[in-house]
């Protein structure tokens, strides 16, 4: 089991257990040699100075694993890195600017070859190290800010180095190499000057905080400048720092010189870093705005999900877009409106510019058509120069405009207005881009989100709209003597207008009439109730087809949508004269078979219902009159029959629809009836119907034959 | 399911309208937003173009209807042409020749269009 599979609370005591060892491993060589006079080896020395490096170096794996586990901000390690290293200096000052005289609150001088002496050097040394291990690691925390693989491998360059100048240091005690020790603090240099030019963290502080940060680095700065100059007394300074801290010099040459090398480290970071932070405090606006336009574009998504209203969306969207651009700039919102299927986008939301100014002012069709065009975001950073902008002085100068693009169609466009000309950047037309696209996936849900109410509203209707068509189809059939009647109605599954009826009209005469609304739901039930209206009315006491066709034509034409019509057949069976008389307006040609197989499909007729006045009507209608004879059938249907497609996208038609009676003629209505319906099953196969059908089948047997229906 | 499709064409003498696919209640307001489109850019004079048209249903035939009496008063009308047998006979047996020209080619319709003849 290796050291790192431990607990981390473990690897903390096993860690802080060794530095303590090694440090009292070290407390005590400096004891026996300078109080008690001990042998001094040069071998010992080494020992003594390898122990040293061990002690600091755990240290500062120790600190480092404390701070890996709670990462601060940037401000706040500089901060803790400020007040920790105000701490040390005041606590060497305390000891330290009186070290020749002896410590302040000591009458006199504790004279060095003494254990107190030589615990306080040691202890100092100790404070130092310490300090400095912990200055290492807070800028870790900052160097190493966006960390890649480049800066992580300069910040172990710079550690190694450190460690390099320890190590040459001590080389130097046993073989004495020139130069090494300068060529050790030469490339820890350069090491440094690469390290504290890693200040990405800067750029993404807010003002606020960078102002926060420019204040702490300066206090950071002058406190290590005095750790510096107390480690380092200027009277006592030459190019190479031999003599230096006297504490920790006396305590361990090698380590003097390291922390000497990690305060320059920690006073030139602390120089970049407030250039840094002076050099960024303009552009932090920018960033601040990136931010917000990026916190703008999160709302708006989050928004997609979950405003379905399309009616309020519009404001919603104006209301994102002052976040981008400001409250005292314009901005407005068109769309083309999905139902009435107008292409041409109409103002659905503004802010900043009323109805008439912006009609007054900006040539919108202009616009749209070029934004319809482009399909690319169009901004005019001179507004007042172009031909579609009539503002009376400088309203608008310039102008950002975006297509909203969904599913490859444009359905609107959005308008950005600043009274500013060059108000928009490259950096705006993007994220305004960005966010059109947003607002158009918006919309485009919103009104996926309605249709789907309105679909659930429309499948209620239709619920609606069959129960009242069932309700106007004849319950019972009359019996006509000399004849058999069978008839049926099939639902589609969205509800047609197909209609039926018979009444007998007087003790020999039985009117009939069949009919399909050029139309399905609501409306189709509704001209179907009116023309059920109009046919019972008239159907009793005058049943002349024509008259009666002529009248719906009239009570139809006094409330009806222009594109809505009826086509129906109209007739009258006189079972004492043995004629069926027959007015076709404008419906599926009624077939006739008689005894031998010869069809007639009776195409003479004229217009259907609604679609002119009666009097033009009138002129179309050719009356059939046919004498009955034994074995005739007649069938009516609507185009439901003949337009029933199979699953390879083919209609039954009128000749299989044929083909199909001439097989079956012989038989009574219902069997007839029964016979077709299974010919066009089969031919449709497991398709459902698409439109309503209907299918009447009428027999003459011959006036003295009687026949149940 | 079905498809069907319109597009533009402007001649000197008309704006013409080229069907093709199935018209049905489903597919109805493409034409309606298209010949909607040609009213809003003033164009009356309408030659409805069927050659590629494979069907028409009852729904699709109230679109003319819907149509016809705003453009007569604008002075212009909607001509029908090209018709497949098909097709022509659904307008037949619905009496639309009664109401509107149904003629065999554009040119014809161009040219009554030309002549100044609105309605037949």
């Amino acid at each position: 089991m290796g050291f790192r599979s431990l607990s981390p609370r473990t690897q903390q005591i096993v860690l802080g257990l060794s530095a303590g060892v090694l440090f009292a491993c070290t407390v005590v060589h400096h004891i026996h040699l300078e109080v008690w006079g001990g042998w001094n080896v040069r071998w010992r020395e080494v020992l003594t100075e390898l122990a040293v490096a061990a002690t600091f170096g755990l240290v500062y794996q120790l600190l480092s694993d404390h701070f890996q586990q709670r990462k601060s901000g940037p401000i706040r390690a500089l901060w803790s890195l400020s007040l920790v290293m105000l701490g040390i200096v005041f606590l060497s000052a305390l000891f330290g600017l009186h070290y020749e005289k002896g410590m302040w609150f000591f009458t006199h001088k504790i004279p060095d070859r003494t254990i107190p002496g030589v615990l306080v050097i040691c202890g100092m040394a100790f404070l130092q190290g310490t300090g400095g291990a912990f200055l290492l690691v807070q800028l870790r925390e900052l160097v190493l800010f966006k960390r890649t693989a480049v800066t992580v491998r300069n910040w172990y360059m710079l550690l190694w180095s450190l460690a390099g100048t320890f190590g040459a240091v001590v080389l130097v005690k046993l073989i004495p190499i020139p130069y090494v020790v300068e060529f050790a603090i030469v490339f820890a240099g350069a090491t440094i000057i690469i390290n504290v030019f890693r200040l990405s963290w800067v750029a993404y502080l807010p003002f606020r905080q960078k102002l926060i940060g420019l204040v702490v680095s300066l206090i950071m700065l002058l406190v290590l400048f005095a750790a510096f100059s107390e480690a380092v007394p200027m009277r006592k300074w030459s190019f190479i720092i031999w003599e230096a801290d006297p504490f920790v010099a006396q305590y361990s040459f090698a380590l003097n010189l390291t922390l000497t090398l990690t305060l320059i480290l920690g006073i030139l970071y602390s120089v970049t870093t407030l250039l840094s932070l002076i050099f960024h405090l303009p552009t932090s606006g920018d960033f601040q705005r990136k931010t917000d336009d990026l916190a703008a574009m999160r709302a708006l998504t989050q928004m997609v999900g979950q405003v379905f209203d399309a009616q309020h969306l519009p404001n919603l969207v104006l209301e994102s877009v002052r976040q981008f651009v400001g409250e005292e700039q314009m901005a407005w919102l068109a769309l083309s409106d999905a139902r009435t299927g107008t292409l041409r986008p109409q103002v659905a939301a503004m802010t900043g510019i009323s109805e008439s100014q912006l009609t007054q002012w900006v040539d919108s069709e202009a616009f749209y058509a070029e934004l319809q065009a482009r399909r690319e975001p169009l901004i005019l950073n001179h507004a007042v120069r172009d031909h579609r902008i009539h503002t009376p002085g400088y309203e608008i100068g310039s102008l950002a405009m975006m297509p909203l693009v969904t599913r490859n169609e444009v359905i609107g466009a959005l308008f950005v207005g600043k009274t500013l000309a060059d108000g928009f950047d490259e950096d705006d037309a993007k994220s305004l881009g960005a966010f059109a696209d947003q607002v158009a996936l918006a919309i485009d849900n919103a009104r996926l989100f309605e249709e789907r109410i309105e679909k659930e509203r429309l499948g209620r209707e239709l619920a609606i709209a069959r129960e009242v068509q069932k309700r106007l189809l004849p319950d019972k059939l009359p019996e006509i003597p000399g004849a058999s009647l069978f008839a049926s109605y099939e639902f589609a599954h969205e509800v047609g207008g197909d209609y039926f009826d018979f009444v007998q009209a007087d003790v020999n005469r039985y009117s009939f009439i069949i009919g399909d609304v050029s139309g399905k739901g609501t409306s189709a039930a509704f001209y179907m109730a009116a023309l059920k209206g109009t046919y019972h009315a008239l159907a009793r006491s005058d049943a002349d087809p024509q008259t009666l066709l002529l009248k719906a034509n009239e009570a139809l034409s006094v409330q009806k949508e222009k594109n809505i019509f009826i086509t129906a057949i109209a007739g009258l069976l006189d079972t004492s004269t043995e004629t069926l008389t027959m007015i076709r307006a404008g419906h599926s040609p009624a077939i006739h078979i008689d005894l031998h197989g010869h069809v007639r499909h009776l195409r003479e007729g004229g217009l259907g219902l609604g679609l002119t006045n009666s009097k033009i009507l009138a002129k179309t209608f050719v009356p059939i009159t046919l004498p009955l004879r034994p074995g005739d059938v007649f069938v009516l249907y609507t185009d439901g029959v003949i337009e029933s497609r199979n699953a390879m996208g083919a209609s039954y038609g009128y000749e299989r629809l044929t083909e199909a009676l001439k097989k079956c003629r012989q038989e009574d209505a219902r069997g007839i009836h029964a016979a077709l319906l299974a010919d066009l099953n089969r031919f449709t196969g497991d398709l459902r119907y698409f439109d309503d059908l209907t299918l009447i089948v009428l027999k003459w047997h011959g006036k003295s034959v009687r026949t149940h229906m | 399911m079905s498809s069907f499709s319109v597009t533009f064409r402007t001649t000197p003498a008309a704006q013409i309208l080229d069907l093709s696919g199935e018209l049905d209640a489903h597919t109805a307001q493409d034409l309606e937003v298209a010949i909607q489109t040609s009213l809003s850019n003033g164009k009356f004079a309408l030659v409805i173009n069927g050659a590629n048209l494979r069907y028409i249903s009852s729904a699709g035939l109230g679109v003319f209807m819907a149509f016809v009496e705003e453009i007569r008063e604008n002075g212009g009308d909607i001509k029908i042409v090209a018709l497949q047998p098909q097709v022509y006979d659904t307008f037949d047996l619905l009496g639309f020749p009664h109401l509107f020209d149904v003629l065999p080619t554009i040119e014809e319709a161009e040219a009554k269009f030309m002549a100044g003849e609105l309605r037949h």
